[in-house]
């Protein structure tokens, strides 16, 4: 699935951007039309065309964008079959558990396939993902889906870990481990079998309790794991916006000029009215703040600064990230 | 010198990142026949680590040689010259205990020197602490855990034992970001990092764009993820990139020149008839060169070429991601090197500044050639894991940045949103 394509042929995986919180995944297939409510769209017309190009409805009333599918992207446009792993999460454990081109991975549960998809990109065609899903149904969904995204990398089991442990037909020999289970204590002691003798391996337990933590704290220092310690990430998406500069000495002085009129107070009945003829808006006096308009932000003829917040909601808690290692006893010398 | 981390045993001539009892991080190179010297932690024959699982951490003995241990603030208990610890007494709580300051402490600092001065090895350390211990008026009087803390905080002063990792690039970051001054790698954080990575869809065998202000933190980076296949472009304002992370790491000129496009501004945004060209000499002239002109000359003209190809991959506007850590204004920087990308390719931009990706953003709201723009911020709140003492640590680092992101897309010209038409028409009337 991931990959470095630049042009759309038949059969790819594309994600059809309608707008930004609403990115539909198609495969591109001759004849079919994507519809939506900014228009249809003719599968014929994407082939040939650059990934990213922006292409217009049959009728010429709207437009989407075609994107080439990437873990990040999938992330926010799959399918939910479970709660998700979210980027701000998953590219902090790959970085710390130091996945690269190459790694072999082991994941349980495979839950909705979103972290599959990250790490498959990451470990590349040399490395090796090893997914685990013990709900059939989910397996079966994920199996297919991984199977249409083309993810080679990745060796899907229909498994409880918790009872029945990682060994598979082909050797495991994990060098980074991540467990999002409900038990995790239940699998840690399974783990010896199917992790790498020859090198230092990381684990990262995702859990949403403190309960758990506590539980796969103990688990993990039964087991020899060493350097044990948990960690959340906080992230927060900022939004950039302007603000008008609205300055003391300009709302007195509208004041001064409301002040003048009303002493006017006769004349003022002689203004012209609301509108004129022409439709002409009526005089509103000194006005430096636009009051009454509709004012853009950053309409030009205000000033502006820069500034930024956060969405209406923050994500507070997402789960506990637990990691710990363990070291294999070596011998001495080369 | 095999790719970033490929390496799973501790080996002769890498470069790989120390830790010490108290916390603290130094790189060094493994050099064979070489001694280690950590300081008040001690000194160590490097020989004796080969072999080991990088992550091992180790026990300074006798005659500066080491032994393994289970992890570097191990339990009294657990060292391996095996001295039981004296059986210990404790209290349920702290009601007796009383804040006298120095006065409980009857081993003098200069006994102490003493004790440093006739003994090797963590033995000394040993020998210390349980000095201290005996000689501690109200020891007894401290409960269980507060003896513990009190062990830890000795060991972390005064045992000889170290932890060698090997130097991935979050180890490298966190020497800087912790160890170093933050300033150095622009206050960039481990987290920011890995959102980077992701966000830019890093992967084995992409061709990048960077601009890298770090010394080369972010091109170490890339160079794990990418494991040997690919290409980065990097993109600077000098004659040649800063490369000192690079440097210190362990990696040499031959090596950064297999997979590294350096390029500067100038030959990116306006490359001429004279750029990647040297003044060729005929055949004849080459021949008669002395070897080590000839030498050089073959350097110049390889070098020539690569960025003449580099040039062309540029013009070719096929790259898959931009990632950026530049002080340079991202608002005027960032849109003139989109060209540069294929279609449907990530643009990452870090900063320390919130402020100077607003201003970015801003920017490419208005710019249709950018969709999907965001600012995130993460960061990682570490916790004291200890089962029935969990909390959050009291303190940590704050800063570690932030990351603009979006999506680089191929407009049509003169498209405009269903339902937007109208209004943007007077608007633009309004404005011109």
């Amino acid at each position: 699935m991931f990959h470095h394509k630049k042009t759309i042929a038949e059969g790819d995986l594309v994600l059809a951007y309608i707008g930004r919180d609403n990115l539909k995944p198609i495969f591109v297939k001759n004849g079919d039309v994507l519809q939506t409510k900014y228009g249809n769209f003719p599968h014929t017309d994407m082939i040939g065309k650059p990934f990213g190009s922006q292409v217009t409805s049959a009728k010429n009333v709207g437009f989407i964008y075609l994107l080439l599918p990437t873990p990040e992207l999938w992330t926010v446009s799959l399918p939910h079959r479970t709660q998700i792993v979210y980027t701000p999460d998953s590219s902090y454990i790959v970085q710390r558990m130091n996945v690269v081109g190459g790694s072999r991975v082991i994941e349980a549960g495979t839950g909705s396939g979103s972290f599959t998809h990250a790490f498959s990109r990451t470990v590349g065609p040399a490395g090796r993902v090893f997914s685990y899903e013990f709900h059939e149904q989910r397996y079966i969904q994920a199996k297919k889906e991984f199977e249409s995204h083309k993810l080679e990398n990745v060796t899907l089991t229909h498994r409880d870990v918790c009872n029945e442990g990682f060994d598979i037909d082909t050797e495991v020999n994990a060098q980074m481990v991540f467990l999002d289970l409900p038990s995790p204590w239940e699998a840690i002691p399974h783990l010896s079998r199917a992790i790498a003798k020859d090198q230092t391996v990381g684990i990262c337990c995702f859990s949403p309790c403190i309960e758990q933590v506590v539980k796969a704290v103990e688990a993990l220092q039964e087991c020899g794991w060493t350097a044990i310690e948990m960690t959340e990430v906080q992230a927060k998406k900022w939004e950039a916006r302007k603000e008008m500069v609205r300055e003391l000495d300009d709302a007195i002085e509208r004041l001064r000029d409301v002040k003048r009129r009303q002493k006017e107070g006769a004349e003022l009945k002689k203004l012209p009215p609301k509108r004129d003829a022409d439709g002409n808006e009526k005089d509103r006096g000194y006005n430096p703040f636009g009051k009454g308009k509709r004012i853009a932000e950053g309409d030009e003829s205000f000033q502006w600064q820069n500034v930024s917040k956060t969405g209406p909601e923050l994500k507070t808690h997402t789960s506990y990230l637990l990691f710990a290692r363990q070291v294999p006893v070596l011998g001495a010398g080369v | 010198m095999p790719e970033i981390g490929q390496n799973k045993v501790i080996s002769p001539n890498e470069h790989c990142l120390v830790t010490m009892p108290s916390g603290s991080l130094r790189i060094v190179q493994l050099k064979p026949g070489g001694t280690i010297n950590l300081g008040k932690f001690g000194h160590f024959l490097v020989d004796g680590t080969f072999g080991y699982a990088y992550g091992q951490a180790f026990e300074i003995v006798a005659d500066k040689k080491v032994s393994p241990i289970k992890h570097l603030l191990v339990d009294l208990e657990d060292s391996n010259d095996g001295t039981p610890i004296p059986e210990l007494k404790s209290s349920a709580n702290n009601k007796d205990l009383t804040d006298i300051g120095q006065k409980i402490q009857k081993l003098t600092t200069q006994d102490i020197e003493n004790m440093k001065k006739d003994g090797e090895g963590n033995q000394v350390a040993r020998q210390i602490i349980e000095k201290m211990i005996q000689s501690h008026e109200a020891f007894e009087k401290k409960t269980v855990f507060s003896q513990e803390k009190y062990l830890t905080r000795k060991q972390k002063k005064f045992a000889r034992r170290f932890q060698i990792d090997s130097l991935s690039s979050s180890a490298l970051l966190n020497y800087y970001y912790r160890e170093k001054d933050p300033q150095r790698v622009l206050d960039l954080s481990e987290e920011t990092l890995g959102l980077m990575m992701s966000h830019a869809n890093i992967m084995p065998g992409g061709n990048y764009l960077a601009l890298d202000e770090t010394g080369g933190l972010l091109i170490y980076a890339l160079l794990e993820r990418m494991q040997g296949l690919g290409s980065i472009i990097w993109l600077h304002e000098n004659d040649q990139p800063n490369t000192w992370v690079l440097k210190q790491a362990g990696y040499t000129d031959v090596e950064l020149d297999k997979m590294l496009r350096p390029i500067s501004f100038l030959d990116f945004f306006e490359p001429d008839e004279d750029t990647g060209k040297v003044f060729k000499f005929t055949d004849q002239e080459v021949e008669e060169m002395p070897p080590q002109r000839r030498s050089m000359y073959a350097k110049r003209l390889a070098k020539a070429e690569k960025l003449r190809q580099t040039v062309e991959m540029v013009a070719n506007h096929d790259l898959d991601a931009v990632v950026s850590i530049s002080t340079l204004n991202p608002a005027t920087l960032i849109p003139r090197v989109l060209e540069a990308l294929a279609g449907s390719r990530p643009v990452v931009a870090y900063h320390q500044y919130k402020e100077m990706l607003i201003e970015l953003d801003h920017v490419l709201q208005k710019d249709k050639r950018v969709i999907m723009t965001n600012i995130s911020e993460t960061k990682v709140r570490r916790y004291q894991t200890v089962p029935g003492k969990l909390h959050p640590l009291m303190t940590s680092r704050a800063g570690g940045g932030y990351v603009f992101h979006g999506l680089r897309v191929l407009p049509v010209e003169g498209v405009q949103a269903v339902g937007r038409g109208k209004k943007r028409k007077s608007d633009e009337s309004a404005a011109s």
